[in-house]
């Protein structure tokens, strides 16, 4: 089943759409940025300050600081046997496969950041368009109105969808097309009776009512 | 001659030397008197072993070796760090050490007495709060921002007992405050007989995966200081046949017997005498502070021996102990003992045996800072060691090998400070009863 509410249209008004589409994507790009890029810094930062070059020799620089402690205090059990850990060739290595490890994981986060942020971006296109729907909708079947009110057709009366933004609007609009078509109804109704005495007073009293520029 | 003639000649003669004898016996009295009085003072004035230039040098070293603990205590925890390196953790040694510079630092005026007050509270209130402990005793190493333990560090003995020793001793300095009753608490936390494991030597430590280490504290070194707090605590003391429970094993050096450590490195003949003053202590006949002396003046004669094989040892250098090497940390020393050693030597070594050897230890610290001063001098003092055949200079400072210059130094200038106070200390005076000592 269709719904009665279902937009027809994304473009209702598409210089405004566009327009004030383009500013909330603008802004939330350069938001969003802002919290990515200090994301990025904050945490990659930290991951990159923690297997850099310096700290993992440091790390291992302890490792073998603190074996080589233990090693000077049992001299008699052996320890000191074990060629030292700052001599094995393959701490040079393993700090090689280290940043290797890590080139790696920050490549694939880079790709997934790229890929996440042209998403982000299609979303934010699309629901930036949504978003000014709501209020172009609205701002166009209000044009449409005035246009009938142009026509003298004074029977319209608007019915917005439930959450477009200036439903508000709807119930001003109604209950002055509504007090206007009274009196002309009024008036009508009055010049089709026979005519009496009080006739062109009664009309003079409804017109009256009326504030134009010709007073 | 009659009788009467010949009884008074003989009772004259009697008299003649009774007379004799009272006025000789009186002499021979005063001379022996005076000999034995007077032989105690010197009759020419000793000439003093430090100049005032060296004694300046000294206080310059000892200033900027506390430099260190300034620099590198965190000053969120007070834990100090192993080592200046970038990344080095704490080390409860060495903020034992540091504890005892603060209170040093104040004495001297190079700290005020409330900075220094509140440095030190800083620590305990980490010790007692922020860092993990078993059984009172502490991780050898621990994080400095947090006080947890790191990489696969033990609960150490030793170490903790260094750390119990610099808090005793730098309360000592602030008498009467509330520093006093929480490093008392700190030291009656500590259960040292659950170290000695059910034995009757107290173990090197402790990991909680596997449970006691499998070596114990079985002959002379750096342990002495854990002994006399063991045995001196009020609460958890272990019994006295622990202090006999060692090993006093002697080789002769010159002479003269030694009792050794197995490593021969000197920092085992200074660290408990930083503390403790050994002078007049006799253990069984054993005077360790004239142990330490010929220890020191054997580790001399054994660079002097080897310096046609390391060219570091020439012009009387000297100072084999553990330290930072060319092939990293190694426990360094000579004979008596196993005497590793290749060519690696630490200024502190010489330093920290200043009260032992004034005149040996001064004349190398003058030619290490006026021969290799540009290289091994820093702001924080002397650095670790050095090795000229592997051209090999460390660019780093040790915590506890600091400290222990700072402590020494004190000792040497202000007339044994850090002893006088130590040695007031009730643990202690309990620990020379029950060890026996003489």
């Amino acid at each position: 089943m269709i719904s009665k509410n279902r937009r027809k249209h994304f473009f209702v008004d598409k210089s405004f759409q566009l327009h004030y589409a383009i500013y909330i994507v603008l802004t939330l790009i350069v938001v969003s940025s802002v919290g990515m890029i200090g994301n990025y810094y904050g945490i990659w930062a930290s991951v990159i300050q923690a297997f850099s070059e310096e700290s993992l020799q440091e790390s291992l620089t302890t490792s073998a600081q603190m074996n080589e402690y233990e090693a000077s205090r049992h001299p008699s059990s052996g320890l000191n046997q074990m060629p030292s850990l700052r001599m094995y060739r393959e701490t040079a290595l393993l700090s090689q496969h280290q940043k290797e490890m890590i080139r790696e994981i920050m490549d694939e986060a880079h790709r997934k950041t790229i890929a996440l942020g042209i998403l982000l971006l299609f979303f934010i296109g699309w629901g930036s368009i949504f978003l000014t729907h709501k209020v172009a909708g609205p701002l166009f079947k209000l044009a449409q109105y005035f246009q009938e009110l142009k026509k003298r057709n004074l029977t319209v009366r608007i019915k917005f969808r439930k959450f477009d933004e200036v439903n508000y609007l709807a119930t001003h609009f109604n209950e002055a097309t509504a007090t206007v078509d009274a009196s002309i109804s009024r008036i009508k109704r009055i010049l089709k009776e026979p005519a009496n005495d009080s006739t062109i007073s009664e009309i003079e009293k409804e017109i009256s009512k009326f504030k134009t520029t010709s007073e | 001659m009659s009788h009467c003639e010949t009884a008074f000649q003989a009772k004259s003669k009697q008299s003649q030397f009774l007379d004799c004898f009272d006025s000789h016996f009186g002499f021979l009295t005063m001379t022996v008197i005076f000999f034995f009085f007077f032989r105690c003072i010197p009759l020419y004035a000793e000439p003093e072993v430090l100049s005032a230039q060296d004694r300046l040098l000294l206080k310059q070293i000892q200033k900027d070796s506390l430099n260190y603990f300034l620099t590198y205590t965190n000053p969120e925890t007070g834990l100090t760090q192993d080592s200046s390196r970038s990344g080095s953790p704490a080390s409860i040694a060495a903020t034992g050490f540091a504890l005892a510079s603060f209170a040093i630092g104040s004495a001297n005026g190079w700290l005020s007495y409330r900075e220094a007050y509140e440095k030190i509270e800083r620590t305990l209130d980490t010790l007692e709060q922020h860092t993990p402990n078993e059984h009172g005793f502490f991780y050898h190493f621990v994080d400095s921002k947090t006080g947890k333990r790191v990489w696969n560090s033990e609960i150490s003995s030793i170490d903790t007992a260094l750390l119990i020793a610099g808090a005793l001793l730098a309360a000592s300095y602030f008498k009467g405050t509330g520093l006093e009753v929480r490093v008392k608490r700190l030291y009656e936390r500590v259960d040292w007989n659950w170290m000695r494991n059910g034995t009757m030597q107290m173990c090197h430590g402790w990991k909680p995966k596997e449970g006691f280490l499998p070596y114990y504290w079985d002959m002379y070194s750096e342990h002495l200081i854990l002994q006399a707090l063991a045995l001196g605590a009020q609460t958890h003391a272990v019994p006295e046949h622990v202090w006999k429970s060692w090993r006093r094993e002697k080789e002769n050096w010159q002479g003269n017997p030694i009792v050794y450590s197995y490593t021969g490195s000197l920092f085992t003949y200074q660290f408990s005498h930083a503390f403790i003053n050994f002078r007049g202590l006799s253990d069984d006949g054993i005077d360790y502070f004239e142990n330490s002396k010929l220890a020191t003046l054997a580790n001399q004669n054994f660079c002097f021996l080897n310096q046609t094989q390391y060219q570091t040892y020439q012009d009387g250098v000297w100072g084999l102990s553990a330290s930072l090497g060319p092939d990293g940390y190694q426990a360094y020393g000579s004979e008596p003992g196993i005497g590793l050693h290749d060519g690696t030597i630490a200024p502190y070594a010489a330093i920290g045996s200043i009260v032992f050897t004034p005149k040996e230890s001064i004349n190398v610290i003058r030619t290490l800072y006026e021969k290799y001063g540009q290289r091994l001098y820093g702001n924080y003092g002397f650095k670790d060691a050095f090795n000229l055949d592997r051209n090999w200079w460390a660019n780093e400072y040790l915590g506890i090998d600091q400290g222990i210059t700072v402590m020494m130094i004190e000792n040497q200038l202000s007339d044994g400070a850090v002893w006088n106070h130590f040695m007031k200390l009730p643990a202690i005076k309990l620990w020379i009863q029950r060890a026996g000592l003489q």
